[in-house]
């Protein structure tokens, strides 16, 4: 699934795109950056957030992730939206919540049964 | 007057340096403006006025002959001579440097004698400049601002490489700056990379670092992280100023955590820092007093004919731990 793809599902707003057509095929939802600090994924997967912070994109940055998605409507610092053009990582916001994304998306990927 | 608060031999070297390697023709303000002897001091007074200066050299043609300063001007006012000429009332013989001299030579000058200017004179004995406090502090202050950025560039990335071709950075953290907060980590990730070191080991370097890191801002009074990279492996050393950590083995649970809340609402403070160093590195001790806390981490680079056979066996061991 493609950023671009990611945004018309969630009805999101793209802050920051590096142009990359990453094809991402896995999610990590959490608010505590400890959390996403200890995942291992092989697959391409995208950072689910209401942390709006630096440390969301950081941390994106250091476990790798293709991107972050603020949910619930958060809209970044401008602060946060230079990070991410400094890092080239891919910044989205999406009114949506977090269970109604990570829902959405776990649909469009094939990944909820029924 | 108050004298300069500088000693000229016994200072840090490098303010040492600055004051003998300068010279006054570096410090001065050249193209001054004179007056002839027979002008008027209501004259000099409308000359300094319009050129926005505090003092004036009096001239014999090409010989300098005496100073007219601002004090000059207001004794002359008060005593109701300010008609007369300036060759009746200057300061004859005026303290001057030469243009050759070191700038500590000025800054002796200031405390020695009761003048905040100095006429400075080339070897011919022209009047070339004119040297006051002001240019002092000005050219000083340059001067350090471009030091200490320098300094501070030192400091932040020793990039001076080691024999055994071995890289080392050093950099500093500080306490709640939440905004440098992963700095450093970003750097050893992008150093990293241009080494082309797998990705996979590039996450768990960049990991280790980035929990190193958050533990120094959020727990730590400050430190400082050193980073070595060899052919072999990746050392990280983090040293924090204290306060140190109680119990130690309590930290190195998972979910022991001490943070408060307002750490929690920045997206950390789980209690995963440093079991999560600990599981990403091969080697991994830490010593902690109140005087400060230390933890190594070492992560060793498998040699390239190995890297495919190496990754897949320390996954098996990672997912082992998982369970």
């Amino acid at each position: 699934m493609t950023l671009e793809e990611m945004k018309k599902a969630l009805q999101g707003t793209i802050i920051y795109d590096n142009g990359e057509e990453e094809n991402i095929e896995d999610v990590v939802a959490s608010d505590l950056m400890s959390d996403v600090l200890v995942v291992e994924k092989d697959d391409e997967f995208i950072l689910l957030t209401s942390l709006a912070s630096d440390q969301a994109v950081r941390t994106a940055d250091i476990v790798g992730a293709a991107g972050v998605i603020l949910v619930n409507g958060k809209n970044p610092q401008p602060g946060l939206k230079k990070l991410a053009e400094e890092m080239e990582i891919p910044l989205m916001s999406t009114p949506r919540s977090s269970f109604e994304a990570c829902i959405i998306l776990g649909r469009a990927m094939g990944r909820c049964q029924g | 007057m108050k004298r300069v608060p500088f000693d000229t031999s016994d200072s840090p070297s490098i303010l040492l340096e600055m004051v003998h390697q300068l010279k006054i023709k570096d410090v001065m303000t050249g193209g001054v403006t004179t007056a002839e002897k027979s002008m008027s001091l209501r004259d000099i007074q409308n000359l300094m006025k319009k050129q926005g200066i505090t003092g004036v050299p009096i001239m014999d043609g090409d010989r300098l002959l005496g100073l007219i300063s601002m004090n000059d001007i207001i004794e002359a006012l008060d005593n109701g001579y300010i008609e007369e000429s300036a060759g009746e009332h200057m300061t004859r013989r005026p303290i001057v440097l030469e243009e050759d001299m070191p700038l500590s030579f000025a800054i002796e000058y200031l405390n020695k004698f009761p003048y905040r200017r100095f006429p400075v004179l080339s070897k011919e004995k022209m009047l070339v400049g004119i040297v006051t406090n002001r240019d002092i502090v000005n050219r000083l202050l340059l001067e350090a601002k471009n030091e200490i950025e320098r300094l501070e560039e030192n400091l932040h990335s020793h990039s001076a490489d080691v024999p055994h071709g071995s890289l080392h950075r050093e950099f500093i953290t500080q306490r709640f700056n939440f905004e440098r907060a992963g700095k450093a980590s970003t750097e050893i990730k992008k150093i990293l990379k241009k080494h082309g070191l797998p990705r996979k080991l590039i996450r768990r370097i960049a990991v280790a670092a980035y929990e190193l890191e958050i533990n120094q801002v959020v727990h730590s009074k400050g430190g400082k992280m050193l980073f070595v990279l060899n052919e072999e492996r990746v050392e990280i050393t983090a040293a924090d100023t204290g306060p140190g950590i109680p119990d130690v083995e309590a930290a190195l649970r998972e979910g022991f955590s001490t943070a408060n809340d307002w750490i929690r609402s920045l997206g950390f403070g789980a209690g995963m820092g440093l079991p999560n160093v600990k599981r990403v590195t091969d080697d991994f001790s830490i010593t902690s007093s109140p005087q400060g806390t230390v933890v190594h981490a070492v992560i060793e680079i498998p040699p390239p004919e190995e890297q495919e056979e190496k990754k897949k066996t320390k996954e098996g061991e990672e997912h082992r731990e998982d369970q």
